[in-house]
């Protein structure tokens, strides 16, 4: 007798990930992923000017609007020929750069450390830093709820172990916030960045920004070199089942980012190709001729698989009932394919096409597979790749050399390609007399996220799900494991405040 | 130690979901319309930011958020509360996406640095829906909004 799990995280919000998983004697049978929030950016950019297009797309993320509007920007300069100035390359690597830092220790310390680190151990600490002294008299006082995981969690660190990682999240949030400084300092006008616009940056270099970017970059290397990465490792040993828990599809995608002067995707920092039925030594080119987005089972009207540049979306919602049922459309997300074929993106695949030296002789050493546990490793390992890169691109900026492209807005079809931190983004554009006649958007959480496909074959992180142990069904911690080991994206509508109590709302209301 | 700001007045939400931006949109009305302010107070954008806000808050001394809020009354009803007041749900996350203002507020009271003061004008939404124009309820209150807001100043 099987039995079904939904988590269905957020209720109040419009958009989350709600995840159902069939579990048979102990183990997850079968998976539905389905995204609620319908994405129709593309109606809103129809007609409008395409060099605005930037603007709008970054405020589909609120995590990520940097590479939105990165990729937005490229788009625009596919489609025109542009080409970037060198300091308009390095100068976008640092700001993508910076997001990579913020986004994997975030990821990491405030998200998936309670799935391990068991916050509560606090209670035993007997030194003398205020910040823990002070955790451990919310513990104390019974208020851990900033730190208490929904479901009880089979904890495994030491006491010692768990008060480092406490420690060092504290220490965390401090670099998160030294980064978004030199963001600011990159970006302009924060919390959107406003100075990726289409045919390079806006940003005025001087000396003083260039020095205090070495020093930002030098303090969240250090961070990464000698807490994060090994807190990461001596977490691992611990739980080292999920290194054979959330195997995935084993096909792999990354457009890749960060290109050298040569603006060869292949020869990008993070460079660009694609790997197949789990043949990690074996990377192949990437071509985005070979992606078509499904929509068999996504609430979008028609039947035809797609290439992103003439994609469609023609909402056409049907509720599914209380279960996603495989024959039916259950998610706004649509199933891009590449190849026919399901990719997991994000940092284990760019790590792996990549073929990462650090990654494989960990994974060796640990003896483990694509899994939960390999992509918390290649996230950390990918942040010290980039920020130990990133201290190079510094250098190289030009005090006087031109930051941007000029051109006049015509008519052509482009691709603009970034690799958001959780994963291949891609933006493709038609111009029509420089207004916009088509817009597709396939960021991360499609490809991870994605349904199935018109085949009936699985999403990435629905097949990723399926043989996961599940011991107790109203404490799937398990499972909220293999699906936050993707860092899932789903779009950002989380200000509404619910005033829950009818009484206290009508006693703030003022007009 | 003295911070930057006496007052940050915060705008949040996502414009692309039109009455979901109406903190946003008001806050682009005082910069169009050039509503004076005293120089100790700034306005910020904050769109769907959730811990990139950290810094521009902490560097406060009191914020007042413009944000939209399900209370219960009609489309376009204006409310004003101190967070201290408000007992909100902490809702577990299972995405860095579901991170809101009010886990921002609270890392910053880890880290010691929450604002002194706390205060949200929020307005009743009629349609969260894609698109970017405020429904007519909504656009009318933020004449009205800017009104409250000066008066916290």
């Amino acid at each position: 007798m099987s039995q079904f799990i939904t988590v269905d995280p957020l209720t109040r919000i419009e958009g989350h990930l709600r995840v159902e998983v069939e579990v048979e004697n102990g183990k997850v049978k079968d998976a539905w992923t389905s995204g609620t929030l319908f994405r129709g950016l593309e109606l809103i950019l129809r007609s409008r000017k395409a060099e605005d297009a930037w603007l709008v797309t970054q405020r589909s993320c609120g995590v990520c609007p940097i590479p939105h509007g990165m990729a937005s920007s490229r788009s625009i300069e596919d489609a025109y020929k542009l080409k970037l100035t060198d300091n308009a390359r390095l100068v976008r690597n640092l700001i993508e750069g910076f997001q990579y830092i913020n986004s994997h220790l975030l990821h990491f310390y405030h998200l998936v450390a309670l799935d391990y680190v068991d916050v509560t151990a606090v209670a035993q600490y007997k030194g003398n830093d205020s910040r823990l002294n002070e955790i451990k008299s919310l513990i104390a006082a019974g208020d851990t709820a900033p730190f208490t995981p929904r479901y009880n969690v089979d904890y495994r660190l030491p006491v010692e172990a768990n008060i480092e990682a406490v420690a060092q999240y504290v220490e965390a949030l401090q670099v998160y916030r030294r980064a978004n400084e030199a963001l600011a300092l990159l970006g302009g006008k924060f919390p959107h960045a406003m100075s990726m616009v289409p045919g390079g940056v806006t940003v005025k270099l001087t000396p003083t920004i260039i020095s205090q970017l070495v020093g930002y970059i030098k303090e969240a290397q250090d961070f990464i070199d000698n807490k994060h990465i090994p807190l990461v490792l001596a977490v691992a040993p611990y739980y080292l089942d999920y290194g054979k828990i959330g195997v995935g599809c084993g096909n792999f995608l990354a457009w890749g980012d960060f290109p050298d002067a040569s603006m060869d995707p292949k020869k990008q920092l993070l460079p660009r190709g694609a790997i197949f039925g789990g043949d990690i030594a074996n990377v192949v080119e990437a071509d985005i001729e070979k992606v078509a987005e499904h929509v068999a089972h996504s609430w979008y009207k028609g039947a035809e698989a797609k290439q992103p540049l003439h994609g469609e979306t023609e909402p056409e919602y049907k509720s599914f009932g209380e279960h996603a049922k495989d024959g039916e459309k259950y998610s706004w997300l649509k199933a891009p394919r590449y190849d026919g074929k399901p990719m997991e993106v994000g940092p284990l695949a760019r790590m792996l096409v990549k073929q990462d030296a650090g990654l494989l002789n960990l994974a060796q050493k640990l003896n483990i597979g694509p899994s939960v546990l390999a992509r918390i490793a290649a996230r950390a390992l990918e942040a010290k790749v980039v920020a130990d890169a990133m201290l190079g691109w510094v250098t190289e900026l030009k005090l006087d050399g031109p930051t941007f492209t000029a051109y006049n807005p015509h008519s052509g079809e482009g691709h603009g390609f970034a690799e958001a931190p959780r994963g291949a983004l891609s933006h493709h554009i038609v111009i029509e007399g420089g207004r916009i006649k088509n817009y597709q958007q396939v960021v991360p959480t499609t490809w991870n996220g994605g349904p199935r496909d018109a085949n009936g074959v699985r999403g990435p992180m629905e097949e990723a799900l399926v043989g996961t142990p599940v011991k107790d069904p109203t404490q799937p911690v398990e499972i909220c494991r293999v699906v936050r080991s993707f860092d899932p994206c789903i779009a950002c509508a989380v200000h509404v405040v619910d005033l829950e109590n009818p009484e206290k709302a009508a006693a703030f209301r003022v007009v | 130690m003295a911070k930057k700001w006496r007052v940050l007045v915060l705008g949040v939400g996502n414009i692309l979901l039109q009455d979901e931006g109406f903190g946003v949109r008001v806050i682009q009305a005082m910069e169009e319309r050039r509503v004076p302010l005293p120089p100790d107070v700034t306005l910020l954008d904050g769109g769907t930011a959730g811990f990139a806000l950290m810094n521009p808050i902490a560097e406060a001394e009191k914020v007042v958020v413009v944000d939209t809020v399900k209370g219960g009354g009609p489309p376009g009803a204006l409310y004003r509360f101190d967070t201290r007041e408000l007992g909100v749900k902490r809702m577990p996350m299972d995405s860095l996406h579901q991170v809101d203002f009010y886990q921002v507020l609270e890392a910053l009271e880890q880290l010691g640095e929450r604002p002194e003061q706390v205060v949200v004008i929020g307005c009743e939404p009629k349609v969260i829906e894609v698109g970017l124009e405020l429904s007519p309820e909504v656009a009318e209150k933020i004449d009205q909004a800017i009104e409250l807001i000066l008066a916290e100043l």
